[in-house]
């Protein structure tokens, strides 16, 4: 307490001691008008006393997110605390442990952390929907198909957090200033864009991103590598390393305009690509994958792609069951066409 | 031009301290990615809150606030955690949407933060009043004191909040 007053110079100690005494007179809800008349008489006297009061009102405004938050709000502030205490002094001893201790726990923490966030991930998406979201700085961003996606917005940062799946950037000037760093974390790297469009798919195994604007620094999570991907340019890596770089795909931005781009992509990751977009199990036969498929389609329609694919290359689709099956066309059906 | 001078020297210490910050705090997180979110905030820390001396052991310094952050951001895991299993238990159609939640998690860290060093009774007062709207006769009959010392714990509770916040704003 002390040393809080010793330190205060904005805001003179005695008015903030003053505040807080007409606050708890007031919030009894019992006040009578000469009671406010009087509280009306001391802030009159001095600007301070205002300054002091917009403060006590501050705080009292931070209680009405919780109270609206309910119950559930209600119970986090009424857990025991020393049981939140010994959880933090928990988790500061494995911070002491150092390196060698934290190695064998970073695997199931992480993981752990990341089951949770998917469950709990802000926006989320099913098979074939795309979600367009307008961020509060002006910025704006897309969700492809079965993606998880958190937003963090404070005073210091504009983050997001992609958990699965794809995501697109259109970065604002922010409406802060200074400008707020805008970042994007996948399981693998974060990611800072420098003013810019670029998109972001974070699957399992790896991430990639293409950029299209601007530019992008991109810092591995499992290792202090950094490397700054540049307008026209994309990169793919896992926490540990950069696995590729080359051109950036447009394909990569157009399934926020519900466009399926197939710049010569081969057929088997064509089929992977539709299989993240459509509730249908797919097949392709192993020699045929190396096929390549070039256009531009309308990604919700499952059916009029395949009928292209079977147009433009030398191969039959079959429908067995609820399996679409790809293989190579038969010579004389060939030659019939 | 003392605003720039102080961005002069963070950038120094920034360019001398920041990567090796950012391995002590991945050390201590076993995640480069909130190492690097922690490293920029207590650069940006710095920037916010200058001192006015040239720092003699700059790393202590820098560490000390690295830590403290550290320790917010798990707090806030902590509660985050908390809420959402007290979420859980919920019907689905009373599940409040994201942004409440976001919102909800937002104002739950910072009462947290500003009530953390009252006494007990003194935090509780203050919450059943604030956040349960009783009256001080029925806190006073809940915490088994008088009127007049719930009285005096609200005001206790409510300059401890003031003076956080005036210190965090300075």
């Amino acid at each position: 307490m002390k040393t809080a007053f010793e330190a205060l110079h904005a805001i003179p100690a005695a008015a903030l001691e003053e505040a807080a005494g007409w606050f708890a007179n007031l919030a009894d809800g019992t006040a009578t008008d000469a009671d406010r008349k009087r509280l009306q008489d001391w802030l009159d006297a001095h600007p301070d006393h205002v300054r002091a009061w917009k403060r006590v009102e501050e705080v009292t405004g931070r209680f009405g997110p919780v109270a609206h938050g309910g119950q559930p709000a209600r119970a986090v502030l009424d857990l025991p605390r020393a049981g939140r205490r010994r959880m933090l002094k928990a988790l500061s001893v494995v911070v002491a442990a150092g390196a060698g201790g934290l190695a064998a726990l970073r695997l199931p923490w992480s993981q752990w952390r990341h089951d949770l966030a998917l469950a709990h991930a802000g926006h989320r998406t099913g098979i074939g929907e795309t979600l367009a979201l307008a961020l509060e700085d002006g910025s704006r961003v897309w969700l492809g198909s079965v993606s998880a996606l958190d937003v963090s917005f404070s005073e210091n940062r504009r983050a997001l957090s992609l958990l699965q799946g794809d995501l697109l950037v259109e970065t604002a000037k922010d409406s802060v200033q200074p400008a707020r760093p805008f970042t994007v974390a996948t399981r693998h790297a974060s990611l800072r864009a420098l003013g810019t469009r670029f998109a972001v798919r974070c699957a399992e195994a790896q991430s990639r991103l293409d950029v299209f604007e601007g530019a992008v620094e991109l810092t591995l999570t499992g290792s202090t590598q950094t490397l700054v991907v540049r307008s026209g340019s994309q990169a793919t890596f896992d926490a540990a390393r950069i696995l590729a770089t080359g051109q950036a795909d447009p394909g990569r931005e157009s399934w926020s305009r519900g466009i399926l781009l197939t710049d010569g992509m081969r057929l088997d990751a064509l089929i992977e690509e539709l299989g993240r977009w459509h509730a249908q199990a797919m097949e392709c036969a192993p020699e045929i994958c190396p096929m390549r498929v070039a256009g531009a389609f309308p990604m919700k329609d499952l059916d009029r792609i395949l009928a292209a694919v079977q147009k433009s290359l030398p191969v039959r689709v079959l429908r067995e069951g609820s399996v679409v099956r790809i293989v190579a066309a038969p010579p004389a059906a060939e030659g019939r066409n | 031009m003392a605003a720039d001078g102080r961005i002069d020297a963070v950038d120094v210490l920034y360019s001398d301290h920041y990567g090796w910050l950012r391995r002590w705090l991945q050390r201590k997180l076993g995640c480069a990615h909130e190492a690097a979110d922690i490293a920029h905030d207590t650069f940006l820390r710095l920037l916010t809150h200058p001192v006015e001396t040239p720092l003699r052991e700059p790393r202590a310094y820098l560490t000390t606030i690295a830590h403290g952050l550290v320790v917010n951001h798990w707090r806030r895991l902590e509660i985050e955690r908390a809420y959402l299993a007290a979420l859980a238990a919920l019907p689905e159609p009373l599940a409040p949407s994201p942004e409440a939640r976001a919102e909800t998690v937002e104002a739950l860290v910072a009462i947290d933060a500003m009530l953390e060093v009252l006494p007990d009774k003194v935090r509780r007062a203050f919450l059943l009043s604030q956040l349960d709207g009783k009256t001080y006769a029925e806190i006073a009959a809940e915490l088994k004191v008088s009127e007049r010392m719930v009285k005096k714990y609200m005001a206790n509770a409510m300059l401890n909040c003031v003076v956080a916040l005036e210190n965090a704003a300075r």
